[in-house]
């Protein structure tokens, strides 16, 4: 009976075929004409070699770019494997320390309206205007260059702050570094958090307050509520920003990889091979996305016979 | 005696949690340091008087405060009209990423249909291709715009829509802007997560799909939407990579503040100049923050008002 009424309620399964279209169709109309355009354009680069004289010209070569990058260009393979073990060091870490910040950010903790926007911050750092100004000013060097002048790195962060402070204390050099390198990482990682602090801010905004109210009245502590309520709730935004960190971290500019194919294409004029090492690049990462869906795909199918069983 | 134990434990409680809330403060505090460390010299350096920027003594904290590099900043060529221009055009972004993920997220997210799967892993895909990559192809697709070749057929070899708002828009309609991709799987996310049930009761009291979607879903969606809304806004505003290739010739803020930081390495007044470029890059940013202090209290009250049981 249940069922009957159930198949009457939904629509059509042809109409569901329909508005999924429909809702998806601006998607495809700039994928078709835009790009798809961009995408054939970038393939022909990578098979072609390309000259700037007057204007573009491609002579095609097949395959042999891409036979450069991996069988006789030492640095490509090499630099593909920098990044992504960077990458696996990175994304437990950034994922936690989002989640951590969020979950703190929506506490009743003093000012947190002032912290939201700090920790908004890293968000627009990670575009190009304030790193592109960073890297081609000088003024904070120079304005740190008196009190950084032992500071081999010159970097200017909390770093140096933190490890001058330790050489007044006179803690051994050892005891510095390892330090110094913790800090470093950390002014790492909360830049690279701010987009996923946002995104897990608002998906614990949308868990319902009744949830919460129940877990109280039951006598829940802090502990089992973030457990039991607040991060089964999160895990569609979990996924969310495992995909924006995976991406982020591999496809930013100061990649190892991404900074020798754009060195390659804009220094060395080598249109064609850079392209084809970044079509390598793009493959390798799409590969490795599908296992992450695959994975996470096999998680939930546990799961829902976890939970079956457990009704049983 | 009971009375006096449990009066204690509660003391004890009350102590424990003003003791976290004190650690989480200041754990708090040590991270926006980091956050804000590489801000601090610019800040700081933009209140320096002249003196200040070339004796050595001062190093952080400026002997003579003045407002004179804010002056200079908001005063210099063209820096206001700019930014009005890139309000406009972050917004015009803003609202059509928003929108078009909005909408592709629903279709992915609500309707079983063929080739769903495929098209979220195009969504996927657009935003794993390196940009640099696409430098070139991006502006010639731009530089001779055309339809499936109907503009060459007309004999014109298509339009360029370069300097013009058009391509950034075009991109973000459908959904392929700057790291567009994540902003339709963040909706499609959110969009799951929403119990069947809701829209189906609408359905049976006889409402469409597009009305269920308008009234519906989207009201519920507003703290996601607003999400969606500060990033793209945030991500136009600050953009140098497609502006540069598509709109070289508008007059957007962030080239301005790129070109003043260039010229200041030529200037005779070298300190001076590079510490005006830098001011400017820290006005070109507050709005950025005011704006987002504005919205982030709309992404709390969207939850409260929209009353979603979970």
């Amino acid at each position: 009976m249940k069922k009957t009424n159930k198949k009457m309620f939904s629509l059509k399964s042809r109409d569901d075929k329909m508005w999924g279209w429909v809702f998806v169709s601006p998607f495809i109309i700039g994928f078709l004409i835009i790009f798809l355009q961009i995408l054939i354009m970038g393939v022909r680069f990578a098979v072609s070699d390309v000259s700037m004289g007057n204007g573009l010209s491609f002579s095609f070569v097949g395959l042999k770019n891409f036979h450069y990058a991996l069988r006789v260009d030492a640095n490509f393979l090499k630099l593909l494997w920098t990044d992504l073990q960077e990458l696996v060091t990175t994304l437990p870490v950034v994922l936690i320390f989002s989640m951590f910040v969020a979950v703190v950010l929506n506490t009743d903790v003093w000012g947190r309206t002032l912290f939201r926007a700090i920790f908004f911050l890293p968000v627009i750092v990670c575009t190009g205007l304030l790193s592109n100004l960073d890297a081609s000013s000088s003024v904070v060097s120079y304005m740190s260059s008196a009190a950084a002048a032992s500071d081999s790195e010159g970097i200017a962060s909390a770093v140096g702050d933190i490890s001058r402070f330790l050489q007044t204390m006179q803690f051994s050099p050892e005891l510095i570094s390892i330090v110094s390198t913790a800090a470093n990482n950390i002014f790492d990682i909360v830049n690279r958090s701010g987009v996923q602090i946002l995104i897990f801010l608002a998906g614990i905004q949308s868990v319902s307050p009744q949830l919460y109210e129940a877990a109280r009245v039951e006598g829940a502590s802090t502990w089992v509520v973030f457990w039991k309520i607040t991060l089964p709730m999160l895990t569609p935004m979990m996924i969310v920003n495992l995909i924006y960190t995976f991406v982020e971290s591999l496809t930013r500019d100061d990649t190892a990889l991404l900074a020798y194919i754009k060195a390659m294409s804009s220094t060395k004029g080598e249109f064609g091979y850079a392209s084809a090492m970044a079509w390598i690049h793009c493959l390798v990462v799409a590969l490795l996305m599908i296992l992450v869906f695959v994975v996470i795909a096999y998680g939930k199918k546990i799961n829902k016979k976890a939970k079956e069983e457990e009704y049983k | 005696m009971t009375l006096n134990t449990a009066k204690l434990s509660v003391y004890k409680s009350k102590a424990g949690k003003l003791a976290v809330k004190i650690l989480l403060l200041l754990l708090l505090i040590g991270l926006s340091y980091i956050v804000l460390y590489p801000f601090l010299f610019k800040i700081l350096a933009a209140f320096m008087s002249k003196e200040d920027l070339y004796d050595s003594m001062v190093s952080l904290i400026p002997a003579h405060w003045t407002l004179e590099r804010f002056g200079t900043v908001l005063k210099s060529d063209g820096f206001l009209t700019g930014m009005l221009n890139t309000a406009l055009y972050s917004i015009g972004v803003a609202v059509c990423s928003t929108f078009s993920a909005a909408f592709i997220g629903y279709g992915l997210a609500r309707f079983k249909f063929k080739g769903s799967g495929i098209i979220f892993g195009l969504v996927v895909f657009t935003m794993l291709i390196p940009l640099q990559t696409i430098y070139l192809p991006l502006y010639t697709t731009f530089k001779f715009f055309d339809v499936f070749g109907i503009m060459s057929l007309l004999g014109s070899g298509g339009v360029s829509l370069i300097d013009t708002p058009l391509p950034m828009l075009l991109l973000s309609v459908t959904g392929l802007g700057f790291r567009a991709g994540i902003y339709v799987i963040l909706m499609r996310q959110y969009y799951i997560g929403i119990p069947k049930e809701l829209t189906e009761a609408a359905y049976v009291d006889g409402s469409t799909v597009m009305n269920t979607f308008w009234r519906i879903i989207m009201p519920m969606a507003r703290s996601m939407l607003i999400v969606v809304f500060s990033l793209s806004f945030a991500w136009q505003w600050t953009d140098t990579f497609y502006s540069n290739i598509l709109n070289s010739g508008t007059k957007l803020l962030p080239r301005i503040v790129l070109l003043m930081n260039t010229a200041s390495s030529n200037s005779s007044d070298y300190y001076v100049t590079l510490v005006n470029s830098n001011t400017a890059s820290i006005v070109a940013v507050i709005p950025l923050l005011i704006f987002y202090c504005l919205l982030q209290k709309q992404i709390i009250q969207g939850i409260e008002s929209s009353g979603i049981v979970g």
